[in-house]
């Protein structure tokens, strides 16, 4: 925390040998690009195979943390609320395995300081998860938005603080 | 009769696995198999793309062990350009990997099995895990998770963060090391350094509670290969190929890695994707592969080297032989030789760290393409990794093989489970800590089926019982 520009995590992770599971880092890349672009300080942008936990030292204290994933889950771009104390947490997928999930990383944050302010996923629609790089359309459009989605979600919350 | 337990898939490893064990008429394990059901066909995948690229694709199969691909693939690079790389740029890759090394072993002791050391193979699932961890242990929690990240830390400041262009590249370093990179790592060192020697203590402190799985989970005769020096020191980065047999001789000795095939046989197998490599020398016939199992990583590599080369390695080398009795053969011995490993490797870097050398600004061979074929190794934490490259005369690959280290262990990932399931296995009944026993088996391993199959799963468990007509007779589902 630096007390006058509010700070932020952005984690977008997958697979990007796997078509659409690859969505998440692309995004983070397009984020780290506008940081870039406007100078942003107190923005980390991270994009990464798979959730660890040791992210969980760089979300400790952040005033939001966005996690961006891939998911065959969702049939179009969702942004939820993420909770250290979700079922999840410790469940399938979690940090028992060697890659977390966004409910895992957030909890363990109290390990190693303060629960971060606000964590959200933002999920974008995956489809195909062969081997290659291309997106399919839904998952193209979907991480479109989801830049701009996670970019305003930046903007407000450094105007806010 | 027989009947089938089978656990599919199992909890806390890499991608989609599942077990099966096979009963005899009397409800005793008579075969154990490991199987992997995802998808291979990264090697396919490659085919046609620059060598140059490699490293890039290779690392990211996996977010695991990303510099174990970089590395054995910029090592075949270097081999298909025919350079010998500067003195820095290996002195910095030995670095990445120590840092490697660290940032693995932290995660598979302090996240994944010390939960079920610390709180008990029998405690609730619910609870064993790490969150129960920092409920019971938040000092130890903590430390874990600032050891891996350090180990990551170190990674990011040689390897870089972004993957698409990695600084290890075949040739070298793409960019040498800033003095205030070097600073920050040697101040953040220490308190590695003593989490590490913590780690080590409180898992003596525990062993002698955990006899049984001691002497279950290696009642089993294999190999074990791990790259040599030949001074003897541990060796994680490069060097020959050695292999000790059963009862500690030298069964193969100052192999080239480019010779690996001359050591290393693969069966594929009709109902895994996990191929079953096993040392050819002492394999007679296609049906004979488990005489020649075989085990990597840092047991294999504890077991192969004379010292650790560093003072507080060996002490810590020095107990862990006394209390297995010579050559560790237990699988269960794979923690202490993972936190043995993690803190030689925080002296190692120290070492390498306060030589002004490490500044040196001379990283990175350039050349193009010399030869057609060549194989690199590297020293993953799970154990040997092998990149076989064949390109064109412009660099584009022709042919791609891969050897992981879980790959290698299959077969004695099957030898574990089966032992513990003939310990505690005594009738048609899968109670709970037998499930936990036969999971930690395999955890033992801390396989890495994202990195074997190249694909990532989830991981709820199921356990199903089968009669001899194939009929489910009972099945538990945890996760």
């Amino acid at each position: 925390m630096n007390g006058s520009v509010a700070d932020v995590l952005v984690v977008g992770y997958g697979n990007d040998l796997r078509s659409d599971d690859g969505a998440g880092r692309w995004v983070a890349d397009r984020v780290d690009e506008w940081v870039e672009r406007l100078g942003l300080d107190g923005v980390e942008v991270r994009s990464m195979a798979q959730l660890t936990p040791e992210v969980s030292l760089a979300a400790a204290g952040c005033d939001l943390v966005v996690f961006v994933d891939a998911s065959v889950d969702v049939e179009e771009l969702t942004v939820a609320d993420v909770s250290g104390e979700d079922g999840d947490a410790a469940g399938p997928g979690s940090v028992m395995t060697h890659h977390g999930n966004p409910s895992s990383v957030v909890a363990m944050t109290a390990s190693v300081g303060e629960p971060p302010g606000r964590a959200v996923l933002v999920s974008i629609p995956a489809s195909d998860l062969e081997m290659g790089f291309e997106f399919s359309p839904a998952t193209a459009t979907a991480a479109d938005e989801a830049v701009a989605a996670i970019t305003e979600l930046i903007s407000t919350v450094r105007r806010d603080a | 009769m027989h009947d089938l337990v089978v656990i599919d898939p199992v909890s806390r490893i890499e991608g989609h696995a599942k077990i099966t064990i096979k009963l005899d008429e009397d409800g005793m394990p008579v075969d154990t198999r490991f199987h992997v059901t995802e998808f291979r066909g990264f090697e396919q995948f490659c085919v046609g793309r620059p060598v140059w690229e490699m490293p890039s694709l290779t690392a990211r199969t996996c977010g695991i062990c990303p510099v174990s691909h970089l590395l054995a693939s910029a090592k075949t690079g270097d081999a298909i350009m025919g350079v010998r790389i500067p003195a820095n740029a290996e002195r910095l890759r030995r670095i990445a990997n120590l840092g490697q090394i660290i940032q693995s072993h932290a995660l598979s002791f302090f996240h994944l099995s010390s939960p079920d050391l610390l709180l008990g193979f029998d405690a609730d699932p619910s609870v064993r895990n790490v969150f129960g961890l920092m409920a019971a242990e938040p000092d130890l929690a903590r430390r874990g998770i600032r050891l891996r990240g350090f180990g990551q830390s170190v990674i990011e400041a040689i390897a870089g963060r972004k993957v698409h262009s990695p600084g290890i590249v075949p040739g070298g370093i793409a960019h040498p090391m800033t003095p205030e990179t070097r600073a920050d790592v040697l101040d953040r060192l220490d308190e590695a350094h003593d989490t590490a020697l913590a780690a080590v203590e409180l898992f003596v402190s525990m062993l002698d509670q955990f006899e049984r799985e001691v002497e279950a989970f290696g009642r089993f005769d294999s190999f074990y290969l791990a790259t040599a020096r030949p001074d003897g020191r541990w060796e994680h980065y490069d060097g020959h190929l050695k292999v000790l047999a059963p009862d500690g001789s030298v069964a193969a000795d100052e192999v080239p890695v480019s010779e690996y095939r001359s050591l290393v046989g693969e069966s594929s197998n009709v109902d895994s994707y996990l191929k079953s490599p096993y040392f050819k020398p002492a394999v007679s016939s296609d049906d004979g592969i488990v005489e020649g199992m075989y085990r990597v990583g840092p047991l294999a590599r504890l077991n192969v080297c004379e010292t650790m080369g560093v003072p507080d390695g060996d002490a810590a080398l020095a107990e862990f032989r006394e209390r297995a009795g010579g050559i560790a053969s237990s699988s269960f011995f794979y923690h202490y030789a993972r936190l043995i490993e993690i803190l030689a490797s925080t002296e190692y870097m120290r070492a390498h760290l306060e030589d002004d050398a490490v500044l040196d600004e001379m990283v990175r061979a350039q050349a193009g393409i010399n030869h057609l074929q060549a194989v690199g190794s590297s020293e993953a934490p799970r154990g040997t990794l092998f990149h076989e490259y064949h390109v064109d005369g412009n660099g584009l690959l022709e042919q791609v093989n891969m050897i992981i280290a879980t790959g290698q262990n299959n077969l004695a990932m099957n030898a574990t489970v089966h032992e513990i399931a003939k310990e505690w296995i005594t009738g048609p009944e899968i109670p709970e800590e037998i499930l936990n026993r036969i999971e930690a088996g395999i955890r033992a391993f801390d396989p890495c089926l994202s990195c074997s199959t190249h694909a990532i799963g989830q991981m709820p468990l199921v356990v199903r019982l089968e009669d001899a007509s194939g009929e489910t007779v009972c099945e538990r589902i945890r996760g």
